[in-house]
Formats: structure tokens, C-alpha cells, sequence
């Protein structure tokens, strides 16, 4: 159980989140969305501990998360961050091996253990047949999943992505979330990440949590969260929702952003409306 | 679940070969230096039988082989030495720094040892060759702490560290050339020779000053590989893992510092080899730090023992010191390395940079 208590986070004298508190559901998927600089990443990486709050607390099973040792916590939350980097020469397999470090004993052995963990993660990705390949030399897609591998060797119960989509094209941005429900549902991973897509965060997500100037807007399921209040509210754009005619979960149709409302162009001011009238006539 | 991806030319699959290369490679190069060492100790200005000499190492002896053993061996050992160390700790710099052409010469650490040796030389010309290891570290230290001190803003930005790394290494060479301006003729040319690098007229107690220096700290960043080998990823993947990144980085440092004072006080300012075995290796073995630290450290003392054989004989009666063959020889095969590698370019520390 990851939760946030009240927390305080910024960059030098610049207030990035303040006075949040957020539980994670565990055994759900999470995720954060909101406008570009709204804190949701900052917010993510102050859950996996890579940034202490000026104020305020993380807790993990009940434990302040800054005061634990940082390998314990590594062995029950993983992060992927969002341009992780690696030397060039390194191979999947080493990537993945990466994943044993916190469960490593002092000199560094390597046990049947951590071996089984690694040809698990590697096994999960479909990644066996490219153990040996340098990550450099991988597709897009690959190499993100031999980044969600190394994150699985680490066999934690929390996994937290930062926008684990982005630089993928729609095929493969699908496939990465089906791998992650696929960990969610089949292993009981409880998944929190951020990502730029909402109407893919609505659809594979079983709580959606809108960030807002640094803070918690709203959260819920997606049907709660997804509206046009909120989407107006925190984009400052005017959108239509409509069931997705696939999965059945809300989908956004933005119609124009609110600046185009006002000021000398008041003709367009009517656009809202006829769109709303085309899609109603549309149904 | 769709994995669509067309398998493209490039995924083609290969063997889990990584431990095995290492083992033939670890074991290639310890070959090659037992080779190279006997090799080195027959050739000079009067050739000794490698077999005899073999013996020799074995108790068996004649007074002369004795003789020249105890003028040869200690000089090969010196070099060898000298070159293991830089090897190993230029491996240790570029993991910590994230950047295949970080040096201990190119970041100023040598640059320290060179103008504290001087120092040394001027101040007290008389003084035991046991005070020129400490000596050594004390300068690589005092450049270091000044490069960390400097570098230093609420953590460690290796692209920090390089640029006033190399700030550092002006200063020490400005002051290296002053103390040797202010020298005595004598001073200045004991100082100039060790300032090439140079292994002439090494003897036992040399070696015996640096053996353990090389030794303890090689042992030391063996046994902290895997800590190193994590710094080589980006800040948060390690922090992530649960790396502890600032302590890690001064340990490492600390332990780089600690292997160029060795070498700087073992064969002087020997240039390139700290670029250079870290590359081979690297292309040979990889960047899992353990392998690539032995890896690079058999290479560096291959490369300057030979180094100072053929110094010692190609050009006989001149002995040319062993830091211009390895800047003469490194500094072209290095340019060529650069140009055949394509995947050099972009990998500085800035993902570092957060």
C-alpha cells in the first residue's frame, strides 16, 4: 500500500505539488494525467522516492518510504522512468540481470533465484530469442519492453511507469498496455504511471487521478474522472465525451481549446455548439 | 497480446556467449602477459636465453642471469604494474562519468601527482623513493577533492566533473611547469623524465613501494563492481534500483584517485593508457563492470610493458620513456578507434543532467 501524506514537493524555490494526499489502490491501475507541467510526473517520482517533499510524507506499508533503506524499497516498487538511459554495449540480458541488483548480496553472487527471475521477465516480454542483442540496436517497442523486463526481475508488487507510451507508435503503444494490464490482471502487479493519451488511460485504467496545478483535482474510475468539466477544468479544453464504441469506456473528443472563445474573434464562440449539435445529429 | 514486430535484419539471434568470452579473453591476456614478460626480460642490449631464464625464475641460476634479472625484472614489473593500475582506473572513471573519454590524465587527477612529485623533487631532491607513492596520491587527492568541491551542486553531474575536471589539470599543469622553471638543472630533468612517464631505473623497492597501493586498490574496486556498474545507467534507473548515488560516486572516485596515485608513483605520468585499455576492453568484453574492469586492467599493463620493451631496444642505446610510446603509439590507434566506432557519439553524461 503506497500513499501520500500531505506532500509538499519542489525545485528550488519553485512549488511543484502541494498539499496532496493520494492513496494507491493496490491490485489497480492508476493514472495520473493533466496538463503538461501540472506535476504528475514530479508526483511519481515523489512516490518512488526519488524526490524527498519539503513537506509532508510517502508511506509504503505504512513506513515512511524516505526513511527505509532505499534497496528494501526497490524490492517491493519498481520505476520506470521516462528516457531511461543505458550504455550502448549493454544486451537485454544484462538490462534485465540490472533488475537483480537490489536483491543482491554484498559481493554480488548470483543465485538460481535471481537467474529464474531473469529468464521469467525475459520469457513475459517475449524477449528470450533477443537476450543477446544490445538494447541499442532494438526497435522502439522492444526496447521498452526489455525495459519492463529489467522492472519485472525486480519481482516488486508496485510497478510505476512515466509515460511508458511515448515515442511509440499507436501499434505499439497498445501492445505495451496490454502488457502491463496483462501483469496487472495475471500477476496482481498494482500499476501507477502517467500517460499523455486519455482516452488509452481511460480504457486501461481502473482509477484515473486528474492533476491540477499540483495538486489532486479529482479521481475515480474513468466513467467519474473523464467529463467535460474536468477536461475543461484542467486542459482548458472543450471536448465532447462519448462511450468508446470498442470498450465502452468514456472517450474524449475535443472540440477547441477555451482561448479560441474569447477575445475579437466571436464567431468562433459558435463552434462548440455546432459541433455538440453535429455530434448529437451524428448519434 | 500482439508482439507484431517484423523481425528485422538486425535481431537475428545469438548465442548467450558473454561469460564464455570473458573467460577465453581474461585468459588470452594472462597469457599474453606471462608471454610478453618473459619476452621482455631476454631482449635488451645483451639477449639472455628465455629458457635459462625460466629457470632462473625457478631457483636454478647463474650469477649473471641473477644479475640482469634484478636489473630487467623490476623495471617489467613497473611497467606492468603501472599499467594495470591506469587501466582499471580509467575504467572506473569513464563508468562513474558515463563517458568513454573520461581519463584520470584528461581529468586533471594525474595532473595532480605530476605537479606533487615535482613538488617533491624540488623541495627535498634527496628523499627515499618510498615517499613518491604517497606523494602521488596526495596531489591526485588534493585535484580530486577540488574537482569534487567544485563540481559539487546538491549532487554530482558527471558532465560537471569533466568540465572542471579539465579546468583542474590547466591549473596543475600551469603549476607543475612553474616548480619546474624554479628547479635546479639536476631537478628539472629527474622531474622532466617522470613527467613523460617513464619506468628507467626501477628497482625492487620501487616496486615494492607500489605494489601494494595497485594491489589494495584494485582489490577494492573489484570487490564494489557491481556498485560501480550500476552508476553506468541514468540517475534515476539507479536510484531507482535502490543505488545510493553520491556515496557510490565519491567511493568510486576515491578508488580511481587511489589507482592513478599508484601508477603516477610506479611509472610517472604515463599518458593514454587510461583512454585507451577502457576502450579495448570495453569493445571486447563489454561494460559489466567486473569483466570490464579486470579486462581493462590486463590490457593497460600489456599495453605499457610492451610499451617500455621497445622503448628500451628498438632505438638502443637510446631508452625512450615509455610515455611517449603509449601517447605516440595510443594517441593514432585511438583516432582510429574514434573513426571506425559509430556508436561513440551521444552518450555523454547529460541524461545525468536532472
Amino acid at each position: 500500500m503506497l500513499l501520500a501524506e500531505n506532500i509538499q514537493v519542489g525545485y528550488g524555490s519553485k512549488i511543484v505539488i502541494q498539499e496532496l494526499n493520494l492513496t494507491i489502490a493496490p491490485g489497480q491501475i492508476t493514472t495520473f494525467i493533466g496538463a503538461n507541467g501540472c506535476g504528475k510526473s514530479t508526483l511519481l517520482r515523489t512516490l518512488a522516492r526519488l524526490l524527498k517533499p519539503t513537506a509532508g510524507t510517502v508511506l509504503l506499508d505504512g513506513r515512511d518510504i524516505f526513511k527505509r533503506s532505499t534497496r528494501e524499497v526497490a524490492k517491493q516498487l519498481a520505476l520506470l522512468p521516462q528516457t531511461p538511459y543505458a550504455p550502448p554495449e549493454v544486451t537485454v540480458r544484462q538490462l534485465v540481470r540490472l533488475g537483480r541488483y537490489p536483491h543482491g548480496r554484498w559481493l554480488g553472487g548470483w543465485s538460481d533465484r535471481d537467474e529464474q527471475a531473469v529468464q521469467e521477465a525475459l520469457a513475459a516480454m517475449k524477449l528470450t530469442d533477443l537476450a543477446d542483442q544490445p538494447v541499442d540496436t532494438l526497435s522502439g517497442g522492444q526496447r521498452q519492453r526489455a525495459w519492463i523486463a529489467m522492472t519485472l526481475a525486480q519481482e516488486t508488487d508496485l510497478l510505476l511507469l512515466d509515460e511508458p507510451t511515448t515515442y511509440l507508435d499507436l501499434s505499439h503503444q497498445l501492445d505495451i498496455l496490454d502488457i502491463l494490464r496483462e501483469l496487472n490482471r495475471r500477476h496482481h502487479k498494482t500499476i501507477v504511471m502517467v500517460l499523455h493519451d486519455l482516452n488509452l488511460a481511460a480504457r486501461y485504467s481502473d482509477v484515473m487521478v486528474a492533476v491540477h496545478q499540483g495538486t489532486v483535482y479529482t479521481q475515480g474510475k474513468p466513467e467519474k474522472v473523464m467529463t467535460p468539466e474536468t477536461i475543461r477544468a484542467i486542459f482548458d479544453v472543450e471536448c465532447v465525451v462519448i462511450p468508446d464504441p470498442v470498450a465502452g469506456t468514456p472517450l474524449c473528443i475535443p472540440i477547441a481549446t477555451r482561448n479560441h472563445e474569447v477575445g475579437e474573434d466571436a464567431g468562433r464562440t459558435q463552434e462548440p455548439a455546432q459541433a455538440r449539435h453535429a455530434l448529437e445529429l451524428a448519434r | 497480446m500482439k508482439h507484431g514486430n517484423p523481425p528485422s535484419a538486425r535481431t537475428h539471434i545469438r548465442p548467450a556467449y558473454r561469460w564464455h568470452r570473458f573467460t577465453v579473453v581474461t585468459a588470452v591476456l594472462v597469457l599474453m602477459m606471462i608471454l610478453l614478460f618473459i619476452v621482455s626480460l631476454s631482449v635488451g642490449e645483451t639477449f639472455l636465453d628465455p629458457l635459462e631464464l625460466t629457470q632462473t625464475l625457478f631457483g636454478s641460476t647463474t650469477p649473471y642471469n641473477q644479475l640482469m634479472l634484478n636489473l630487467r625484472a623490476p623495471r617489467i614489473l613497473a611497467a606492468l604494474l603501472a599499467g594495470c593500475a591506469l587501466g582499471g582506473a580509467g575504467a572506473i572513471l569513464q563508468a562513474i562519468i558515463r563517458n568513454p573519454l573520461a581519463s584520470p590524465d584528461l581529468l586533471g587527477i594525474s595532473g595532480g601527482s605530476s605537479a606533487a612529485i615535482v613538488g617533491l623533487l624540488l623541495l627535498f631532491p634527496n628523499v627515499s623513493v618510498h615517499w613518491h607513492p604517497p606523494a602521488a596520491l596526495l596531489g591526485a587527492l588534493v585535484a580530486a577533492i577540488l574537482i569534487y568541491g567544485l563540481a559539487w551542486r546538491k549532487g554530482l553531474s558527471p558532465t560537471r566533473l569533466v568540465l572542471v575536471g579539465i579546468a583542474i589539470g590547466a591549473m596543475a599543469a600551469a603549476l607543475t611547469t612553474f616548480l619546474l622553471v624554479a628547479s635546479a638543472p639536476e631537478v628539472q630533468s629527474r622531474a622532466y623524465v617522470w613527467l613523460v612517464g617513464s619506468v628507467y631505473g626501477s628497482d625492487w623497492p620501487d616496486v615494492a613501494a607500489g605494489l601494494p597501493w595497485v594491489l589494495g586498490f584494485g582489490l577494492a574496486s573489484w570487490l564494489f563492481a557491481q556498485h560501480i556498474h550500476i552508476l553506468q545507467f541514468s540517475d534515476d534507473v539507479s536510484a531507482a534500483l535502490g543505488a545510493r548515488l553520491t556515496p557510490y560516486r565519491v567511493i568510486g572516485f576515491a578508488l580511481c584517485v587511489g589507482l592513478t596515485g599508484g601508477a603516477l608513483a610506479l611509472g610517472g605520468a604515463i599518458g593514454f593508457v587510461g583512454l585507451l585499455a577502457p576502450h579495448i576492453a570495453r569493445m571486447l568484453v563489454g561494460t559489466e563492470f567486473g569483466k570490464w574492469f579486470v579486462t581493462s586492467a590486463l590490457l593497460g599493463g600489456i599495453i605499457v610493458m610492451v610499451a617500455d620493451t621497445v622503448g628500451r631496444t628498438a632505438f638502443s642505446p637510446l631508452d625512450v620513456p615509455v610515455g611517449i610510446f603509449t601517447s605516440a603509439v595510443g594517441a593514432p590507434f585511438f583516432i582510429f578507434l574514434l573513426l571506425r566506432g559509430k556508436r561513440i557519439e551521444g552518450r555523454s553524461g547529460e541524461h545525468a543532467a536532472r
